[in-house]
């Protein structure tokens, strides 16, 4: 498969699954499910990685500034860094080892028992009943987390400046205000948006055209988790270009 | 009325079906047999449109299949209920959930409605008290048996089954044949059943074919007396 077909399909199958009559009815609860299957089950997971990673922004940025620059410059550094780029990036990773693997584990096997067929023959679009949820469910509960996951990580990064970095709370607090910009945040979470569209497409994708029994399944796995992990790191690029810079 | 006419379909260069033509008229039931792997499931789901053939069509009541916009084989498929060979029963949903899940989406049955509907089916079907189980709490003559009620949910006047009796027990396979002859007399329900076993196709089927070779051949006409 060339990359240009490999793209096409990607695209058409997103586009299948969203330009479609939502049916809001129906499909409510399952958006609803799945907001709690992604927010509340990538919490523990979120909540972990946000407090290390808070810890390690704060050592490996003082690290390389404290000396060279004033020491108000920590708060502003650790705070572009983790709403521009490691509140949503790291986010997106937890996300897309947690349920881009399970998406396509769960469709790969309804693809292969025959349930996806079930659906056909019941008149039941699949395209909505399986992926809009979950390409819904995905782009309200990753937003959400990461504004999470940057609030920990920030207040774990304040914690370890003051009590073991011994960077005094009025120098962090005044890079961490005064030099706070609002596009920072929005600028991370529109990012965070189109990472949750590519996790969710990528897992239901590869779930949706899974075949030879469980194999087929373990391969749809795989390659839904590579494929989001690839495709965050080359939109996190694209985003860099066109609005970091 | 369906009308099969001159499908072929090849996986590479194995040839599965090579110009199969038959009819099936109102109230019938036509039983393709033959051993296992001569296409007659890959049959089954073409006539469903679940797969396309290479060539030939497929009408009902006089509009060819291929010929439908997607819309319009959505409102063809709530004529049909399918019953698969494994059951594709939701594994996540209970045996009430998976025989409402069609009145769900294409109803505005009141609560009650819905309620009276699928314990109607549940008592058809012979499993009144086991709405609340799921489908890895069933055995596999009982996946069958809610594999056919979820096909009844939305009283369609077609029926296809994909080996209906297939690893049963002689028990369960008479149930199921039983209940098969029931939709056909009782409630009128035309269909097609693709299997191996000659001992209920000869009960069920109005007419017998047999795929061979990807040809079909018709082999006899079973009179509704002969079961009575």
């Amino acid at each position: 498969m060339t990359l240009l077909s490999a793209v096409g399909q990607f695209g058409l199958f997103l586009a299948r699954s969203i330009f479609i009559p939502w049916k809001l009815r129906q499909t409510g609860k399952r958006v609803i499910d799945q907001i709690f299957e992604i927010g509340i089950g990538s919490l523990p997971m979120v909540l972990f990685m946000a407090i290390f990673v808070g810890l390690t922004t704060a050592i490996q940025t003082s690290y390389q500034m404290i000396g060279t620059v004033p020491k108000y410059f920590l708060g502003i550094a650790i705070s572009r860094m983790i709403l521009i780029e490691f509140g949503p990036v790291f986010t997106a990773f937890v996300v897309a080892g947690r349920s881009a693997s399970a998406m396509a584990a769960e469709i790969g096997t309804m693809r292969v028992t025959e349930q996806i067929d079930a659906l056909e023959m019941m008149a039941i679009n699949p395209y909505r009943y399986l992926n809009l949820p979950r390409i819904l469910g995905t782009l309200i509960a990753l937003p959400v987390l990461v504004v999470f996951t940057e609030l920990i990580a920030i207040i774990s990064s304040i914690l370890t400046s003051i009590y073991l970095l011994k960077v005094p709370f009025t120098d962090l607090n005044y890079g961490l205000i005064h030099h706070f910009r609002f596009n920072d945040l929005a600028g991370g979470l529109v990012k965070a948006l189109f990472f949750a569209l590519l996790i969710a497409t990528s897992g239901c994708f590869f779930g949706f055209y899974a075949s030879g029994g469980a194999k087929g399944v373990g391969k749809a796995v795989t390659r839904a988790v590579v494929t989001s992990l690839i495709l965050i790191f080359a939109f996190d690029f694209i985003n860099a270009l066109l609005f970091f810079r | 009325m369906i009308r099969i006419h001159e499908v072929h379909k090849n996986f590479g260069n194995h040839i599965v079906l090579n110009g199969i033509s038959f009819e099936v008229t109102d109230n019938e039931i036509v039983v393709i047999l033959g051993p296992s792997g001569t296409g007659k499931t890959v049959l089954l789901k073409i006539i469903a449109g679940l797969i396309k053939p290479d060539s030939g069509s497929i009408f009902f009541d006089g509009k060819a299949l291929d010929q439908m916009v997607p819309d319009e084989i959505y409102e063809l498929r709530k004529q049909i209920g399918f019953v698969f060979q494994g059951s594709a029963l939701f594994d996540s949903l209970t045996v009430y959930e998976n025989i409402g899940i069609a009145i769900e989406e294409h109803t505005n049955w009141k609560r009650g409605k819905k309620q009276e509907r699928i314990k109607q089916i549940l008592e058809i079907i012979g499993m009144p008290n086991k709405h609340r189980l799921r489908p890895k709490d069933l055995s596999g003559g009982m996946m069958k048996l809610v594999g056919i009620g979820r096909a009844l949910a939305l009283d369609p006047p077609y029926l296809f089954y994909d080996e209906p009796t297939v690893g049963l027990d002689p028990i369960m396979k008479s149930r199921i044949t039983e209940l098969i002859i029931t939709f056909r007399d009782r409630y009128q329900k035309s269909g097609i059943v693709v299997t191996h076993d000659l001992e209920s196709a000869q009960l069920i089927g109005s007419k017998l074919y047999m795929l061979k070779s990807g040809k079909i051949q018709k082999i006899s006409t079973i009179a509704k007396e002969k079961y009575e």
